[in-house]
């Protein structure tokens, strides 16, 4: 046995340690992955983190700064500037439902430091729905927009389970689920068309995503367990 | 001229997908992380690649991540630069001799806003001094050169638990100095 295989004896001061071990990038492999594991869920292990990067970000001061290429910036805003999911949500007005209590406190702050928000061109969002599973391993976003009954939906957390599909329902009261098709295995955002029957109740609906073989459903009866869901809320 | 509340309030418009604020803060920082990006990559084809990286990220939510009033918004920009050109550079590892020319430094001084507070600079140099040399080159290193523990045990040739005895009694007395 190598001294490395041994676990390391941790003193008194052992999670102040860890978190400028972390800070300073002193750890690999899965000793870096547990501790980064941390920072990102235990806050006062994260606060002594962040102290570390503090002190430690005094060493870059000394850094010369040198000008990058002419033309990298156009580079980096025609991958920014993408249709990505971001920029949908913004188009739809959407930046407080779908974003969470973070996004929402910073465009208020936002918002009281320069007294405006700007008004986006497009579509607007009536209705939107979290599908959310209890634990939050699967979280899915939705808004609806009246024009054309377009449902928008984004994967945020969460993965396909390997060899199957997430198949996206409606609900209203006690009727049988009613399949909107699968969500596409690429890409995390998606569009579907609520059947002109349905946009009526939309607002009184629920929305769920269930675990189906690959192509959905078979015969359009929901076969694998609800994976998340959520009500839709008028906004 | 550019102060530190310009700089925090581009980041939040960031945040907002202002598109404006993102070229002003481009046009603000650029020079700054980009330096940074090169001393610990010394590739100036990699450090492009992890320049536009940190700025795309910040376009796609990373600036939301900024805590305004917490740590002082160019602080935070450099850690999350070096951060990201040091998981490059675990990436590409082992690429690029160490000893590789430096980039060419601007002779420009940055603005006053990208000043990390000076004292703070101070104290860590001063305190990094109270050190033995070798233990404050470790830490050195593993900051801007992206040693880990393994590195540094196989270079001194001394088992990595050593090591990291060693080094966590400097970390702690570094602490004790810079909250002194």
């Amino acid at each position: 046995m190598t001294d490395a295989d041994l676990p390391y004896q941790d003193g008194p001061d052992g999670d102040e340690m860890l978190a400028a071990e972390l800070s300073l990038g002193l750890l690999s492999g899965e000793e870096q992955t547990q501790a980064e594991r941390r920072a990102r869920t235990d806050l006062a292990f994260a606060d002594r983190v962040e102290a570390w990067d503090k002190r430690f970000a005094s060493l870059t001061e000394g850094i010369a700064p040198v000008t990058p290429p002419a033309g990298l910036f156009q580079q980096i805003e025609a991958r920014a500037y993408g249709s990505g999911p971001r920029r949908l949500w913004r188009q739809l007005g959407l930046l407080h439902a779908v974003f969470g209590a973070l996004a929402a406190a910073l465009v208020l702050l936002v918002a009281l430091d320069f007294g405006v928000l700007e008004d986006q061109p497009g579509p607007t969002a009536t209705m939107t729905a979290q599908l959310a599973a209890e634990d939050r391993s699967l979280v899915v976003a939705a808004a609806y927009v009246d024009e054309g009954g377009r449902l928008f939906v984004e994967r945020q957390i969460g993965e396909r389970p390997p060899g199957r599909d997430l198949e996206l329902w409606i609900i209203v009261g006690e009727a049988a689920p009613i399949s909107l098709g699968v969500l596409p295995q690429d890409r995390r955002i998606a569009e579907f068309t609520v059947p002109a029957d349905l946009r009526a109740t939309l607002g009184d609906a629920v929305l769920a995503i269930t675990d189906e073989p690959i192509g959905g459903a078979p015969d359009g009866t929901a076969t694998g367990s609800v994976l998340a869901a959520g009500p839709v809320s008028r906004i | 001229m550019t102060t530190r509340s310009d700089i925090e309030k581009m980041i939040l418009r960031v945040a907002m997908q202002d598109r404006a604020a993102f070229e002003a803060l481009y046009a603000a920082t650029s020079a700054k992380l980009f330096g940074i990006i090169l001393r610990v990559l010394k590739d100036r084809a990699a450090a492009q690649d992890v320049l536009q990286d940190v700025y795309l990220r910040l376009w796609q939510g990373g600036a939301s991540s900024f805590r305004a009033g917490r740590a002082s918004p160019i602080t935070w920009l450099a850690t999350v630069a070096r951060n990201r050109a040091i998981d490059r550079l675990r990436r590409d590892r082992p690429a690029t001799p160490l000893d590789q020319a430096p980039e060419v430094a601007d002779s420009a001084k940055g603005p006053e806003a990208l000043a990390i507070d000076a004292s703070d600079r101070a104290r860590i140099d001063g305190c990094l001094d109270e050190l033995k040399p070798d233990r404050a080159a470790a830490v050195r290193g593993a900051y801007l050169d992206g040693d880990t523990y393994a590195d540094l045990a196989a270079r001194h040739d001394v088992p990595l638990n050593t090591m990291r005895t060693w080094l966590r009694r400097s970390l702690m007395s570094l602490k004790d100095c810079l909250t002194r």
